[in-house]
């Protein structure tokens, strides 16, 4: 029986250099573009074409979109919230069908991979940095020193606050990058059991993966959730200092 | 883990990043803005559609408002119309009432003026022929007997009769 992580695991399948760095294209780079193209695809085949009275396509981006401006302006707030939809929007659809794409047997789920979590989430934080300091300047570093800290907790304030600060990268890329994994690893490991026992009782297993899918295809609208309305939290804080 | 070998670090970071910008360039430049425009069409329309029809609402109740108050207007002055009708026909009624009374009245008071007057005249007319046929009886008696008492108080009596009847 193989390693339940096997799945998991990625071959260079076209070497390829630029400026000295290895940017060869692997099983997880292929499935980045084909979740890029669908998703541009879903899009321009609703935008080409606009209608007032909606088609069902139309309806589901429409709905999304709505969704994600309406969370852009709840959390980031009325006068800005509408500039980050785009940047919101793409990490949403980005991450869905990155994830749906690998509930698909035989394809890869880029988000288990915690580069790729990392990335995203360091782009996001970085996001939210530039965004407080383009918005509030130097005054943007108050964030470290919450309002009415008394004078002498300062000092231990800050460090905390640059802490949990710091964290919340971190807890972006691990929370994605562990729910996928996780979530495919018991899929592998049930399938597995379920293929090597005998009929008589490799039904059972085979009866929790068709299960533990469900709840994957669901946890993989869940966590492309979960990443973006902590982005506009984020870029929220950013903007209003706490 | 697999997912912890570096070998394939810079290649995913490099990827997803290039992914990422150019999945956020396509939506920022040909997806998102029709898409939004479109909400935003369909918002403005819904909410046109719906002060329209809070106005015309309006409009509707303002207009039965008006034809209520038109049709009350309408029943008062047909009432009045009738009301007045009333009255005139009655001051026509006693007004013709009156004239016919009074032409009657004018007609009776110049009949009875016309009978006094022809009276009149008769008791003058009769006056007059019998103190002719007086004078002429008496011409007669005197030429026959002019001492005769008895013949002389005859005359007298004969006028007084007459006149006597004249009186009555």
């Amino acid at each position: 029986m193989e390693s339940p992580l096997h799945e998991f695991e990625l071959h260079t399948i076209w070497s390829l250099q630029l400026f000295g760095l290895d940017i060869s294209i692997n099983k997880a780079v292929i499935l980045m573009w084909l979740a890029v193209g669908g998703v541009f695809f879903l899009f321009y085949a609703v935008a080409r074409s606009p209608r007032l009275f909606p088609g069902k396509f139309q309806v589901l981006v429409e709905g999304a979109v709505e969704f994600l401006r309406k969370m852009a302006r709840e959390n980031i707030g009325e006068r800005y919230g509408d500039r980050f939809v785009p940047f919101l929007a793409t990490l949403f659809f980005f991450i869905l069908f990155m994830n749906l794409l690998g509930l698909i047997p035989g394809s890869y789920t880029v988000t288990s991979q915690i580069f790729v979590t990392a990335t995203l989430a360091l782009m996001t934080w970085g996001l939210s940095l530039v965004v407080g300091f383009a918005v509030h300047g130097l005054r943007f570093l108050k964030i470290f020193s919450p309002a009415g800290t008394p004078w002498w907790l300062t000092p231990f304030m800050i460090p905390i606050e640059v802490i949990s600060h710091s964290a919340r990268p971190l807890s972006l890329a691990l929370r994605l990058f562990a729910n996928m994994t996780a979530g495919h690893t018991i899929l592998a490991v049930l399938f597995g059991l379920a293929l090597s026992l005998q009929l008589a009782l490799g039904w059972l297993p085979f009866g929790f993966t068709v299960a533990i899918y469900g709840l994957e295809f669901f946890v993989a609208f869940i966590q492309a959730y979960i990443f973006t309305i902590l982005a506009s939290v984020y870029i929220g804080d950013a903007v209003h200092l706490h | 883990m697999p997912q912890f070998d570096t070998h394939f670090l810079t290649s995913l970071v490099f990827w997803s990043i290039v992914s990422f910008a150019i999945l956020l360039f396509l939506l920022y430049k040909f997806a998102l803005p029709p898409i939004l425009q479109t909400l935003e069409a369909r918002e403005r329309r819904i909410r046109e559609d719906l002060d329209k029809a809070e106005r015309l609402r309006q409009e509707a109740e303002r207009h039965l408002a008006e034809a209520e108050a038109r049709l009350k207007q309408a029943h008062a002055s047909a009432e009045e119309i009738v009301r007045l009708a009333h009255e005139r026909g009655e001051r026509t009624a006693m007004e013709h009432q009156r004239h016919i009374l009074e032409q009657t009245e004018k007609m009776l008071a110049e009949a009875r003026e016309g009978i006094e007057r022809a009276r009149k005249r008769a008791v003058q007319e009769i006056r007059a022929q019998a103190v002719e046929i007086s004078l002429l009886a008496a011409e007669k008696l005197l030429e026959r007997n002019l001492r005769d008492e008895e013949n002389l108080r005859l005359v007298r009596e004969t006028i007084d009769a007459v006149v006597e009847r004249e009186k009555q």
